[in-house]
């Protein structure tokens, strides 16, 4: 615990240096992203040493320090997650941010970058409502500095407006919540009433941070208008803040109810159907994936909301395995989000576009980081050989296990993950294919490099992990999860996944064994003056064109259509008449479906009820003496 | 013996497979009038491409050329989980078939991208489609496995082909038969048979799976063939294991009980081919989506029994 | 009425260029449809020609000398179009005006690059190119799409792939290879174009063909028409991958094209029809022979054909897929049974009733241009031309098989028509002082038909297309020369 508490104070006092000191100096970038790899990195030792030795967590001799601040395994786990995180990101930033002009404004920005880290440390470690708040709001407006760090683009300024009113009405719901859970010193303690509705307001609060539907509204506005490793560490670890909030709750908030269970679950399908539906639709890659970022989210919800369901059932342990998938998908879902948006921020920055339909091509000039966006991929669509496959086969093992007479609710999360994983494929297969591969579309590839070796470095990282979680199951879960909870870890359930896990490794080596077969039987037969290279097939026609490749939005459409009742596209050309075809053009914009129905329309009405009431605001002086005198007059009455 | 038999297994499974396509070309030439092709044609054909050169597109990078390998060795080690004959494969686990489905996940993965990877509109129409319809043929797959590890009480694929028995007939014969239906469905689906996509069209820009790989040429189209050949076998399997429920515990039986099972399911494949014409694009997820109602259907009768 | 026409040149009014174009606007504004339209090279200028049918049968040859442009009425009558570009292509004219004046069969060294295509704007539109080379045996073509997904905006058809020059070489080679040179026009279609320039011929050599070649003619006309209606048929069930309908009919085609075999040694009926009658004559064995062969052959047809139209899963694909409206068919000026099955009623069998057919009449049919339109009509013409050959063979008139021919008229124009089984054939033939050909027109009815399949294209789906083509069954090499 020490290593983690100084860790995280190196980043706060690194904060201030940014302030007063770093200015004077040139390689503000670096420095400040050294500092941040060395103390992400210190911390990242020290959760995993955490992890390791379990239950040997090393108090220091201050029990008022205790009071507010604990570190038990949820928050070690989160810690962990945290800091690979920000270690990644780090030396990402180190290159990406070499484009930021003015160092007033790196300086800021490295100074809100430590703030929000050190806050994340302060959420995760805080045992106290007020603290936990405190530091809450701290990442709230870290947060959104970072996001408005380009500030002077409009579409950033909407952002950003829509993030701080997400965040404060976040904050609104926490107190609230908090209020009806904690002690006269803010100490967290069991509900005294009421814990429906105050499990109602962390859910609101706490789903306004994680960004599950339908509170989700500022997750496709704040991710694509951040820079590239803001977007990585908010998409990566920051909403999932909002997962540790729910999981703090519930374990706050007890007895559970089925009602709880059956909310979150349903929550969780929307949320993942849904979103991979939006996601379909969209071009601009970095929406795409805060889309990604919803649906993801909605399967950590499916996790709990199983898991607290199995719970009520009485199958305990599948309960905490399925919790254990929750988290571990929280750990998979901060590796590769915050790859991919790495990735597509090394795209955006090379080519200074960001719209799928105009990339093509880049495989050639930016191999690794096609192949790091290629990795991402899979892990996010759940393929085997990586990461994302685990967490879902938990999933989807915790339901067949518990599939008896009154537990139906385990067919909805099977056919949730099942359909969610399908779309995801789908999307990806089109995000990957159609920026990295076939030939260039709109984009010049020519003055296109590969991006420099702190990003490529920090991506790689990340990678790995993503690698070795998938190809090694049974050694990356015993050590995340043997000190979750001793009961887990004796049951038959811990051995079966545990087996199972072996096999998926066995079965790995095997398939990598037949692939080396099948490639040196081919090498063998076709000798080196065998292959020809030659254009693709073009039935002979002589003069090709660029726009004869299939283009993102073809790929999704024939899903967007189908799914057009629930996500109606917009688009607007006007229809070809007429015999002779004159000069048309077609474009198409995906809409903002929540906000565009639900929450426009609510906040004009409330906007033009509050506009009825502008009458008070007279502007009359003497109507704001009338006021006081009022307000007194009321206040004198109920004091009598 | 286990071992041996382990072996023999994977060895039939493995070289077994072309003759199912076979089966079902010949079946289609019957109701033609004609002879039809030899039945081992598709063995004639993957030799003879594999002695064949390459020619690779210049638009392609480095997953073009891993692409048709590896969907050969997923689809391989997929095939060699699946149980035979009454024994387990290779690997018996709880939830199994996920492990399987999901690799053959990861091998349409790796050929859309590869079909992607050429750049043609050609192959990003097949691309396109494929994706698409994998949306709505895997929620059937998995309602139907979910509906038959209710009744058997198993999660394993093993498990559930052992359970399965002429008395489990005669208890569930409704919700059994709905199952085998929408398995059958998924199984056409999945691996392009009539009604969803025409396997001998010439016509590329009707085509979902052989246009994903009008660029691939010798060895990698030879692998290719082999693969779609070994996913037939194992989606064929889940609807073999059904009609044909073992029962003896005499390995060779099982054995031969199980592979005719597999030709019949070939057959009716090659029959539904010979009467059916192909389905519109368009109505192929609304074609889909009735397969999942049955399946639906199948598991509300199995919890309504109990 | 007859079918045919001719005419001394100078019989033919020259009009004034304004007066030729209002002259021709107002003819096809009273529903007139254009046959035929070209430019003669006359020394350095040009003489334009428009030949005009009516709607009650009568045809009308207008003609004016033009130099350096003319005026395009595309934008008003679509059915001007491909002639208007075509007549660019060749004499170098401009076309003031056209909508899309692209090189037709990119002949005079045009290239590929020559072309312009439309493209619809915008990043996440695709194009499609198909062809020339096809992935099945077919002619050569080249499809451009414009394309969101599955969804066609729309299609731009090129071809020109097979333009072997027969119009320029006709003036140019002997007699004796007049007819081989009309008959591989669009082999498919030997006997249509092959009987048409009979009928030229003959008419500028003011020949009478005898009742008895007349029939003969009408039979290998009509056996044309069902072997291929029969193909056709085939060929669209294969594509919605129907394999009873498919495998038997491709059968039977052959078995109809052995029949034509028998007439006349050719399974494409070359070599039949010569200027002045056919080439062979029947006797008591050879009909008895074609049959038996042919009876066989239909009746497999009605048991194959008749499982289509209850197939529920075929007529769903058949059914509202690449429609073409009446409105559409008539004022691109599609022929044939295309238009026919768009509820356009023109067939140049029933408007002339030239023997043989002169009880040939069309039923009142209301079909709405889909491709179950284009199929149906298909099988109601086999049906019909069944009952037309047996009439015939039945009841074969006496009488010698061909005349003498003479000479031809000098300074003259001749134009006649004949349905063919695409539609309406036309050719133009224009005689020197010396009565030989010094220029020859050809039309085949694909040359209208292709812009029906542009059309029919619009806001459909890409994987239709292949049906779409097949149920219009265009000839390339028609349109090429």
């Amino acid at each position: 615990m020490a290593i983690i508490i100084a860790s995280s104070l190196i980043f706060l006092f690194a904060a201030f240096l940014n302030l007063s000191v770093f200015s004077k100096y040139r390689k503000v970038n670096f420095i400040n992203s050294v500092i941040s790899f060395f103390a992400s990195l210190i911390g990242f030792g020290g959760a995993l040493a955490e992890l390791s030795y379990g239950g040997k967590f090393s108090p220091i001799n201050n029990s008022s320090f205790l009071t507010y601040f604990r570190l038990d395994y949820v928050s070690c786990f989160f810690l962990l997650a945290l800091y690979l995180i920000v270690v990644a990101v780090s030396i990402y930033g180190n290159d990406y941010l070499k484009k930021m002009e003015e160092k007033k404004q790196l300086n800021f920005f490295w100074m809100n970058f430590h703030i929000l880290v050190f806050s994340m440390c302060g959420v995760l470690l805080s045992k106290n409502a007020f603290l936990f708040l405190l530091f809450w709001e701290l990442m709230a407006f870290s947060s959104f500095f970072l996001v408005m760090t380009d500030h002077k683009k409009k579409e950033v300024q909407k952002a950003g407006l829509i993030y701080l009113c997400a965040n404060g009405a976040g904050a609104l719901f926490l107190i609230a919540a908090f209020s009806l859970t904690s002690d006269s010193y803010f100490n967290f303690a069991p509900a005294m009433s009421g814990s429906t509705l105050a499990f109602f307001f962390f859910l609101v609060g706490f789903g306004l941070k994680a960004g599950f539907i339908p509170l989700h509204i500022w997750l496709p506005e704040a991710h694509p208008a951040a820079p590239g490793n803001v977007s990585a560490l908010m998409s990566g670890i920051m909403i999932k803040m909002g997962i540790y909030g729910i999981f703090r709750a519930l374990s706050l908030l007890s007895p559970w109810q089925q009602s709880w269970g059956w909310t979150i679950l349903l929550i969780g399908i929307i949320s993942s159907i849904l979103g991979v539906i939006f996601a379909l639709a969209q071009h601009n890659i970095k929406k795409l994936l805060a889309y990604h970022s919803i649906e993801n989210i909605g399967i950590i919800m499916i996790a709990m909301g199983l898991g607290i369901l199995l719970n009520l059932k009485g199958f305990n342990e599948l309960s905490m395995l399925s919790f254990c998938a929750a988290f571990l998908h929280t750990l998979n879902h901060a590796i590769f989000k915050s790859l991919l948006f790495m990735s597509a921020g090394s795209v955006m920055q090379a080519s200074g576009i960001g719209e799928i339909d105009e990339l093509g091509g880049l495989a050639r000039k930016m191999p690794q980081t096609a192949f790091f966006f290629l990795i991402a991929s899979a892990a996010i669509s759940g393929l085997p050989f990586l990461n994302g496959f685990v967490s879902e086969f938990i999933i989807y093992y915790c339901s067949f296990k518990a599939l008896s007479s009154d537990s139906l609710f385990t067919v909805f999360s099977v056919l949730a993950l099942s359909i969610t994983g399908a779309l995801a494929l789908a999307c990806f297969a089109k995000a990957f294919s159609v920026m990295f591969l076939g030939s260039p579309r709109k984009i010049k590839t020519e003055s296109v490099v590969e991006t420099g070796k702190y990003m490529r470095a920090g991506m790689a990282i990340l990678s790995f992990f993503s690698i070795l979680i998938g190809i090694l199951p049974y050694f990356s879960f015993n050590f995340l999860f043997s000190k979750f909870s001793p009961i887990l870890t004796e049951s038959h359930v811990w051995h079966e996944i545990s087996r199972i896990f072996i096999f998926f490794t066995g079965t790995y080596l095997c398939a990598i064994f037949f692939f080396a077969v099948f490639m040196f039987m081919r090498r063998k037969i076709v000798s080196e003056n065998r292959v020809d290279l030659a254009p693709t097939w073009d039935c002979g026609y002589l003069a090709s064109s660029p726009k004869i490749q299939y283009t993102g939005s073809s790929f999704a459409n024939p899903l967007i259509e189908f799914f057009s009742i629930i996500n109606p596209p917009s688009a607007s050309y006007p229809a070809i008449r007429g015999y002779f075809p004159s000069d048309n053009s077609y474009s198409s914009h995906p809409r903002a479906f929540f906000y565009e129905t639900l929450y426009k329309p609510s906040i004009d009405k409330m906007r033009k009820m509050a506009s009825f009431f502008s009458f008070i605001h007279g502007g009359n002086l003497r109507m704001y003496v009338l006021y006081i005198f009022l307000s007194l007059l009321a206040l004198i009455l109920w004091k009598i | 013996m286990e071992n041996i038999k382990l072996f023999l297994q994977a060895v039939i499974i493995l070289f077994a497979a072309p003759i199912l396509p076979g089966i079902i070309n010949r079946v289609k030439a019957f109701f033609g009038g004609r002879q039809g092709r030899n039945i081992f044609q598709l063995y004639f054909d993957i030799y003879k491409l594999f002695n064949k050169g390459i020619v690779y597109s210049n638009t392609t990078t480095l997953i073009f050329r891993i692409a048709a390998p590896a969907m050969a060795a997923l689809s391989c080690i997929a095939a060699l989980i699946m149980p035979f004959g009454g024994q387990s494969g290779l690997l018996s686990f709880s939830g199994d078939f996920i492990l399987i489905v999901y690799l053959l996940a990861l091998s349409r993965f790796l050929l859309i991208i590869s079909a992607m990877d050429t750049g043609s509109p050609f192959e990003g129409m097949g691309a396109s489609r494929e994706a698409q319809f994998a949306v709505f043929a895997e929620p059937v797959f998995f309602m139907s496995i979910l509906t038959l590890s209710k009744i058997t009480g198993e999660s394993s694929v093993h498990g559930i082909f052992s359970k399965l028995s002429p008395v489990l007939w005669v208890e569930n014969a409704p919700v059994l038969f709905l199952i085998v239906l929408s398995l059958f469905i998924v199984m056409l689906c999945e691996t392009s048979r009539v009604p969803f996509d025409d396997p001998d069209t010439h016509l590329e820009l009707t085509m979902i799976h052989e246009v994903m790989v009008l660029d691939n040429s010798g060895p990698d189209l030879g692998l290719i063939f082999y693969a779609s050949a070994i996913k037939l076998w194992i989606l064929g399997s889940f609807v073999s294991a059904i009609i044909m429920p073992r029962h003896s515990e005499i390995f060779w039986l099982d054995s031969l009980i199980y592979i005719s099972g597999l030709a019949i399911v070939a057959i009716s494949a090659g029959v539904v081919e010979s009467v059916m014409a192909r389905v519109r694009l368009l109505r192929v997820p609304q074609f889909l989506l009735a397969a999942f109602s049955v399946a639906i259907m199948a598991f509300v009768f199995q919890s309504l029994k109990g | 009425m007859k079918d045919f026409i001719v005419e001394p040149l100078e019989n033919i009014e020259v009009l004034e260029s304004k007066d030729f174009f209002s002259e021709l606007s107002t003819e096809l504004s009273k529903g007139s449809g254009i046959s035929s339209y070209f430019a003669m090279p006359q020394g350095s200028d040009f003489k334009l020609f428009a030949c005009l049918l009516s709607k009650s049968g009568e045809i009308k040859i207008i003609c004016s000398n033009v130099r350096e442009k003319i005026t395009s009425l595309s934008t008003f009558f679509p059915q001007l179009h491909l002639f208007e570009r075509e007549i660019a292509e060749k004499t170098g004219l401009k076309i003031d005006g056209h909508p899309f004046p692209n090189p037709v069969r990119y002949e005079n060294g045009l290239t590929a690059s020559s072309g312009k295509y439309f493209r619809l704007g915008g990043d996440e539109i695709h194009e499609v190119a198909v062809g020339p080379v096809h992935a099945g045996v077919i002619e050569p073509g080249h499809f451009r799409f414009q394309c969101l997904g599955e969804n066609v905006f729309n299609l731009q058809i090129e071809l020109g792939y097979q333009h072997r020059g027969i119009e320029n070489a006709i003036p140019k080679v002997k007699k004796n290879k007049f007819l081989p040179l009309i008959e591989t026009v669009a082999g498919d279609t030997s006997i249509g174009h092959a009987w048409t320039f009979a009928k030229v011929y003959e008419a500028l050599s003011s020949c009478e063909i005898s009742p008895r070649a007349a029939s003969l003619r009408g039979i290998a006309l009509e056996l044309e028409r069902m072997a291929n209606h029969v193909g056709d048929i085939g060929a669209l069930s294969g594509d919605v991958a129907y394999l009873p309908t498919s495998s038997f009919c491709g059968r039977i085609r052959g078995d109809i094209l052995n029949t034509t075999a028998i007439l006349c040694g050719n399974r494409f009926g070359r070599n039949f029809i010569v200027p002045g009658g056919v080439a062979f004559d029947v006797d008591e064995k050879i009909t008895e022979e074609m049959m038996s062969k042919f009876d066989k052959a239909y009746e497999d047809a009605v048991s194959a054909i008749s499982l289509l139209w209850d197939k529920k899963s075929v007529l769903d694909r058949f059914e509202k897929t690449g429609t073409v409206t009446t409105e559409q068919a008539l004022k691109l000026r599609l022929v044939g049974p295309v238009a026919r099955a768009s509820s356009v009623p023109f067939d140049i069998r029933a408007l002339f009733h030239i023997y043989p057919y002169e009880d040939y009449e069309l039923e009142p049919l209301t079909l709405n241009g889909d491709v179950f339109a284009r199929a149906y009509m298909r099988w109601m013409e086999i049906k019909k031309s069944y009952k037309l050959i047996k009439n015939w063979m039945n009841n074969l008139p006496s009488g010698p098989i061909s005349v003498e021919s003479k000479s031809l008229k000098p300074n003259s124009l001749a134009m006649a028509l004949t349905e063919g089984w695409r539609g309406e054939i036309s050719h133009v033939c224009i005689t020197d002082e010396n009565g030989n050909i010094s220029f020859y027109k050809i039309k085949d009815p694909s040359f209208h038909n292709w812009q029906g399949l542009s059309i029919a294209l619009r806001d459909a789906k890409i994987s239709d297309f292949p049906l779409c083509n097949k149920s219009f069954n265009l000839s390339y090499c028609g349109h090429d020369l």
